[in-house]
């Protein structure tokens, strides 16, 4: 029934909003079928063809995008809150079924932040709404991901990042060295090189530390709501970042250690440089997750009972070197997932705790090989990088 | 919005302070049009959560050098939260270039000996 107010809700917008793009579409599909006609195809082959053209998701994004731009267009300020609005049309497809069935994925997230300065300090407190989710359009193709709707409140704290500069004729200075180095082509030459440590001189940069809290609440369920739970919790993030190389901050960045070598070999970097800007970032989650219909679940552990979980993750991203036009980056992430205390018959079948690690080396044009190990858990799977063992594309 | 130009301080002072966060290391010319997953904070791997934590930790360092380590003010209207929240909102969006972040960076301040 909610699944047929959604799919409702869409069709009326579209035609609504963008009734004359619809048209034209229409008229288009008309003109195809004529041709078609007009080249002798049959009912059955003009009936596929069509189809083929209604089943394809790229003409829904285009026509959601259409009513995206014709809405914000219309009214700025009464459609604001559809720019936070992310929906994506594809096609599901079973791993045990041929057939495919149109769907989309939506992602809402709307934050109102405000960011204060206090002393030496910068604090931002924010209040966020979000929603994401994948849903076909055929029940039985649904992914069996879970659709989640949160609020949550952020309170974030910055400390640091770069020594404040008072003298007013060290910031003419920079402007000078800036516009000198915009007019350099190559930035290894012996005058570049000159220029970037006396702009590192007069514009000194300093370690950053970043900490925040984010209580939540959350409904997470599957798509047909037969599967549902109210997870309350807490995420704690924490960052560091050494932007100048030569403190001792970056020095322990042992996973950029061997970056640093192939930079140095490549001679991207002229000296052995580790970077302190590329010290991991993680993210520590405490979930009281308090089931309200799973018959699965009420089936395998004989309750409904209330559990802790808790997730963590963490990323590396850093520059190995440029080749023409093509920046070569190393990419991991690690996360990892345990439901406390889980029953016994939960840790007898695997489920208790997942951890899944993912690598890769990137460039700029889409060229990839990656490496991935593990599992996520079957509510959190992201098929953007759910891939286990070795995987490439070259463009 | 001025273009992607050495003449402009918004474009030079985005371009070096980013260059000095080792984010990029193309040269001026070549970097307006690197988009956001072009720059090394940017990990597709991880969840936008994660993204989006790291895309804070820039906008807040970009932040610090303008106005701490350069001179630059907020423009007439804008204060830290409308500029914080317009470069997140461009650092989180992979499709974004390095020129739209110099854009909304050049509504945003008013940098150091710019002429209005």
């Amino acid at each position: 029934m909610k699944m047929k107010k959604i799919i409702t809700t869409i069709v009326v917008i579209f035609v609504s909003v963008s009734s004359a793009f619809s048209q034209f579409s229409n008229n288009q599909l008309n003109d195809v079928v004529k041709a078609l006609k007009a080249g002798g195809k049959s009912d059955e082959e003009i009936k596929n063809t069509v189809n083929g053209i209604i089943n394809n998701p790229e003409l829904y994004n285009t026509l959601w995008k259409n009513f995206i731009d014709q809405a914000y267009k219309q009214d700025s300020v009464k459609w604001k809150l559809l720019k936070d609005v992310n929906v994506q049309f594809k096609t599901f497809q079973t791993t045990d079924n041929p057939a495919t069935s149109l769907g989309f994925t939506y992602d809402f997230n709307y934050d109102y932040a405000k960011y204060t300065e206090h002393n030496k300090n910068r604090i931002s407190n924010s209040f966020g709404l979000s929603a994401k989710g994948n849903v076909a359009f055929k029940k039985q193709f649904n992914p069996v991901d879970f659709l989640e709707t949160k609020v949550h409140y952020n309170y974030s704290r910055f400390i640091g990042g770069v020594v404040t500069q008072k003298d007013t004729a060290i910031y003419t200075e920079l402007n000078n060295i800036r516009f000198k180095l915009a007019s350099i082509t190559d930035m290894q030459s012996k005058e570049a090189i000159e220029l970037w440590e006396q702009l590192g001189k007069k514009m000194v940069m300093s370690n950053q530390y970043y900490y925040a809290l984010s209580p939540k609440f959350a409904l997470e369920s599957n798509q047909d709501f037969s599967k549902k739970q109210f997870t309350p919790g807490i995420s704690i993030d924490l960052g560091a970042k050494a932007w100048n190389a030569k403190n001792p901050l970056s020095y322990l960045n042992i996973f950029d250690y061997p970056f640093a070598v192939l930079r140095y070999i490549t001679g991207t970097d002229k000296k052995f440089t580790v970077y302190g800007s590329t010290i991991p970032t993680a993210q520590f989650t405490f979930d009281y997750v308090v089931p309200s219909s799973d018959t699965t679940r009420n089936n395998l552990v004989g309750n409904l009972n209330p559990y802790p979980r808790i997730k963590f993750e963490t990323g590396f991203r850093t520059f190995i070197t440029r080749i023409k036009k093509e920046n070569i980056f190393f990419n991991a992430n690690y996360r990892y997932y345990q439901e406390l205390n889980a029953p016994d018959v939960i840790k007898k079948a695997n489920l208790n705790t997942n951890s899944y690690f993912v690598m890769a080396l990137q460039s700029t044009s889409g060229f990839y090989v990656s490496y991935a190990n593990g599992k996520l858990p079957f509510d959190a799977k992201n098929q953007e990088i759910y891939s286990i063992g070795f995987n490439y594309k070259f463009n | 919005m001025a273009d992607w130009s050495k003449n402009n301080r918004a474009c030079t002072t985005l371009w070096t302070t980013l260059y000095s966060m080792k984010q990029l290391s193309t040269n001026f010319d070549d970097s307006g049009d690197l988009k956001m997953n072009d720059l090394t904070f940017y990990n597709s791997l991880g969840s936008a959560e994660l993204r989006k934590q790291q895309s804070t930790i820039i906008a807040d360092q970009l932040d610090n050098v303008f106005r701490l380590g350069s001179g630059a003010t907020f423009e007439t209207g804008i204060d830290r939260t409308k500029a914080m929240g317009n470069m997140i909102e461009i650092l989180t969006d992979e499709e974004k270039q390095v020129k739209d972040l110099a854009s909304i960076v050049d509504d945003a301040y008013n940098f150091w000996g710019e002429k209005k």
